[in-house]
């Protein structure tokens, strides 16, 4: 069992990419991505880890360096945030359409404007339709496991696909965590250096990101998507693959005291482990209440949820991120839409909420609880509440 | 453009990095633009497309027209990309990955790639000192997209959203000086090119190729469909934008400015504005300004030639005499003999020869022998990799191994062309008729 050491987790995050012995790091500094970077620009400065730290002008160049390293074969990463994750939105569609293994990390933060440097989903649900693996990490552990997962699954030759692990501005990346490192030889066991299917080299000359005339560009985009939605089982069996290794076993969607609940919360990120206390507490009380919380994002793991949501009467969806002029939040839209045609499905109440930083303490899950135990099933019910916002 | 006065369009190196039967338009002197860049490069190359005419004319999913390895992303980023491709080979040839060899990163773009929206993104690519080439491939507009003005549209120029109307003359800008916006980042080789140039071209990227660090070459290609003219007059209008000094053709290594080329006789802009369909609504007014403007412009490179030569470095630095300029370049000569061997084995004169190894050295440096022997053809010059052996044509002299030849003008076209040695060895040795060397072999 590896030593359990305190760490700031952007600085674990960056240990994970160091052990994964990247080639070329590219980026560009972003509240509250930094300490990530800063950290590797070091390792890679003290000869720690030999590769190429590209200190770019913008994000977009980021992700282009990115593209570009990944196209001759090199193993890259990147984060960043917000702003930044909208200035490279243009490159993460082309990235995952080129099926190029880029791991990133979003330290999520909100949007501009009002400009705001502090977190909530707003940015990743902003780029929701990119066509990366898109998971949340909930602790500093997990940020650290899934760096390392990421590049297994993104470069495995039945996936081919590039993957964001998201992690919660400050609440998550600037707070010290103990994290089990695990060693360079378990890493190097688990990861071997990345086989490329085909290069950009002058010994085998290839074009890539040839442009698509309407009789190939929608064959081209169904086999993407089908592509991404066929990864989801090699992305369990890499998490699988790790629990053998580590002990610590992640799934596709988590469940917290759900086995006789009668209603659920529904988080993602590091909003969970708030949950999981307010679950206790409800549960002190004698309510029957669970969690469910969503690790991977996309590809959207379908199957796993509707198994979970079987037995539940209520579900209360957190969601960080508006959808200007929908229904509901990003999160609860999906829920919806997956329970649209099952019987006894659950009434679904959407709480957005922790929008710009703004604190969701244990004390607002129990008023989640009292909101949907007060509306339901009246005329009184919203499509969603905001809660801890004056009005 | 002087050496190939010596050693016509045989030399030309035959690989083809871009395939025929591409889209391109008619009488497209960009693509030949490319054509002629990779031909220089020959095939160690990765290149990166910025979106535009030459990605979409050669890259319709399932096909492609690139020989060389070639990735097309997006429209802002072919500097981006291809630093990304020289950070990823870099790194995986220094940790054994992937074999130890000489690939050059390329990223090409048009001008609205270049000058506009991928401006950043060169910058950034530069400022970093990848090594790398960039080469713009200026047609003076958006012409992928229906010839919309970019900043490098010349003043007066019709473009679609530069029409010229009551209140508007076309395009109110001047163009855009990228090449000198290069300079600035202090990067070891600019140069400027033309799509009717092709040999100064290929020399340039020839040059761009050999240099460690990043280099950025600015090439004019004539767009017939977007200039408004016909298709075959696609090379004399490059001629004429070069000949009337809109658009000099001129290189800078490591601050020092050199002109490439210099038109015997600087012909009026109007030769160059007249027949081009994007122009024909100026009046004189306006041609006098784009008159005043580009003499102006000229001037002002002319002085930077002047500023930066080594011989006014020299004097500036106090030295009394500045260095010769052309002797032989100890610091960049590979030692490859070819110089030698062609001076011997394919010309016949057997000027130069080979000195004695230095120190751990497996051969010597090339000197010049026999200087009563050579006879100024320049072959050493030409046939040289890396360009060691500096040649030098002005007011009718050629200079080369520190040695001076008065060198024959061209009645016709005004362009230096043979040295009087060179004719009277010719006549003397091989009998050749005097006659054939009354006029250049592009004139004869």
């Amino acid at each position: 069992m590896p030593e359990r050491v305190g760490m700031e987790v952007s600085l674990a995050a960056a240990e994970a990419v160091k052990l994964c012995n990247v080639d070329t790091v590219s980026a560009y500094p972003i509240t509250p991505q930094t300490h990530i970077v800063e950290h590797l620009s070091e390792i890679v400065a003290d000869g720690e880890l030999d590769a190429d730290f590209v200190p770019v002008e913008s994000e977009q160049t980021a992700m282009s360096v990115c593209m570009g390293a990944a196209a001759v074969g090199a193993r890259t990463f990147t984060a960043t945030a917000a702003q930044g994750l909208a200035l490279m939105s243009e490159m993460l569609f082309i990235a995952a359409n080129m099926r190029l293994p880029i791991v990133m990390t979003i330290v999520n933060r909100a949007l501009s404007g009002p400009l705001s440097i502090w977190n909530d989903h707003s940015d990743i649900m902003a780029q929701r339709d990119c066509g990366w693996i898109q998971i949340f990490a909930e602790n500093g552990q997990e940020v650290f496991d899934n760096i390392i997962c990421a590049y297994r699954m993104a470069e495995d030759r039945r996936v081919l696909f590039p993957a964001i692990v998201n992690i919660d501005g400050f609440i998550l990346s600037h707070v010290v965590e103990p994290h089990e490192i695990v060693d360079q030889e378990t890493v190097d066991t688990f990861l071997p250096p990345y086989e490329p299917l085909h290069t950009m080299h002058p010994d085998k000359p290839l074009t890539m990101g040839a442009f698509g005339m309407p009789e190939i560009y929608a064959e081209t985009k169904k086999a993407q998507d089908e592509a991404l939605r066929d990864s989801l089982p090699v992305i369990q069996e890499v998490w699988d693959e790790w629990a053998k290794v580590t002990g610590r076993q992640y799934k596709r969607v988590e469940t917290y005291k759900l086995d006789d609940a009668e209603q659920a919360f529904i988080t993602m990120g590091s909003l969970g482990q708030t949950a999981e206390l307010a679950v206790d507490e409800l549960r002190n009380q004698g309510k029957k209440v669970g969690l469910i919380k969503i690790r991977l994002w996309r590809p959207f793991p379908t199957d796993d949820l509707r198994q979970v949501f079987s037995g539940l009467k209520r579900l209360l969806v957190v969601d960080r991120a508006y959808s200007f002029g929908a229904l509901t939040g990003p999160v609860a839209s999906e829920m919806e839409a997956l329970l649209y045609d099952v019987d006894n499905r659950p009434e679904i109440f959407d709480f957005i909420a922790g929008i710009g930083g703004r604190d969701v303490p244990l004390g607002s899950f129990i008023e989640m609880f009292d909101v949907a135990e007060r509306d339901s099933g009246t005329e009184h019910k919203q499509n969603f509440y905001t809660l801890e916002v004056r009005e | 453009m002087e050496k190939h006065n010596v050693f016509a369009a045989a030399m030309m190196p035959k690989f083809e990095g871009i395939a025929s039967g591409h889209r391109a338009c008619q009488g497209c002197a960009e693509v030949l633009a490319v054509r002629h860049t990779l031909k220089a490069t020959g095939k160690k190359v990765v290149v990166a497309n910025a979106t535009g005419c030459m990605e979409i004319i050669s890259s319709p999913l399932p096909t492609t027209s690139w020989e060389v390895p070639w990735i097309h992303t997006a429209f802002e980023n072919a500097a981006a990309v291809a630093s990304g491709m020289e950070s990823g080979l870099k790194v995986l040839m220094r940790k054994g990955r992937i074999k130890e060899s000489k690939v050059k990163a390329i990223g090409m773009g048009g001008d609205g790639g270049t000058a506009d929206i991928g401006l950043q993104a060169l910058s950034g690519a530069m400022e970093r000192g990848h090594d790398m080439i960039y080469v713009c491939y200026d047609n003076e507009a958006y012409m992928n997209t229906g010839i919309q003005r970019s900043s490098d549209t010349p003043y007066g120029a019709w473009t679609t959203t530069s029409p010229p109307g009551k209140k508007s003359i076309g395009q109110v800008t001047w163009k855009k000086n990228v090449p000198e916006i290069m300079v600035a980042h202090g990067i070891p080789y600019v140069a400027t090119a033309c799509s009717s140039f092709l040999f100064d071209l290929e020399e340039k990227v020839k040059k761009a190729v050999a240099t460690e660090g990043p280099s950025y070459i600015h090439v004019l290609s004539v767009c017939p469909t977007g200039w408004r003219i016909p298709a075959e007059k696609a090379i004399s209008y490059g001629r004429l934008a070069v000949d009337t000094g809109f658009f000099p053709l001129y290189e800078v290594e490591n601050g020092v400015y050199r002109m490439t080329y210099e038109p015997a006789v600087k012909l009026p802009v109007t030769e160059y504005l007249k027949g081009q369909g994007r122009f024909r609504h100026l009046t004189e007014k306006e041609i006098s300004e784009i008159q005043r403007r580009t003499d102006e412009e000229l001037e002002k490179l002319y002085l930077k030639v002047k500023m930066t030569n080594p011989q006014a470095m020299a004097a500036a630095a106090g030295l009394e005499t500045g260095p010769c300029t052309t002797e032989h370049n100890k610091e960049t000569c590979i030692r490859c003999r070819r110089c030698v061997k062609v001076c011997k084995d394919t010309v016949g004169v057997d000027a130069l020869a080979m000195g004695e190894p230095e120190e751990g050295q497996k051969r010597g440096l090339p000197y010049m022998k026999d200087p009563d022997a050579c006879i100024g053809c320049g072959t050493c010059n030409f046939v040289c990799p890396t360009d060691s052996i500096p040649m030098i044509e002005r007011e009718g002299v050629r200079s080369i191994w520190c040695l001076d030849f008065p060198i024959r003008t061209c009645p016709q076209c005004a362009r230096y062309y043979i040295p009087e040695k060179q004719v009277e060895w010719s006549v003397e040795k091989f009998g050749v008729d005097p006659k054939v060397f009354e006029v250049c072999p592009d004139c004869r």
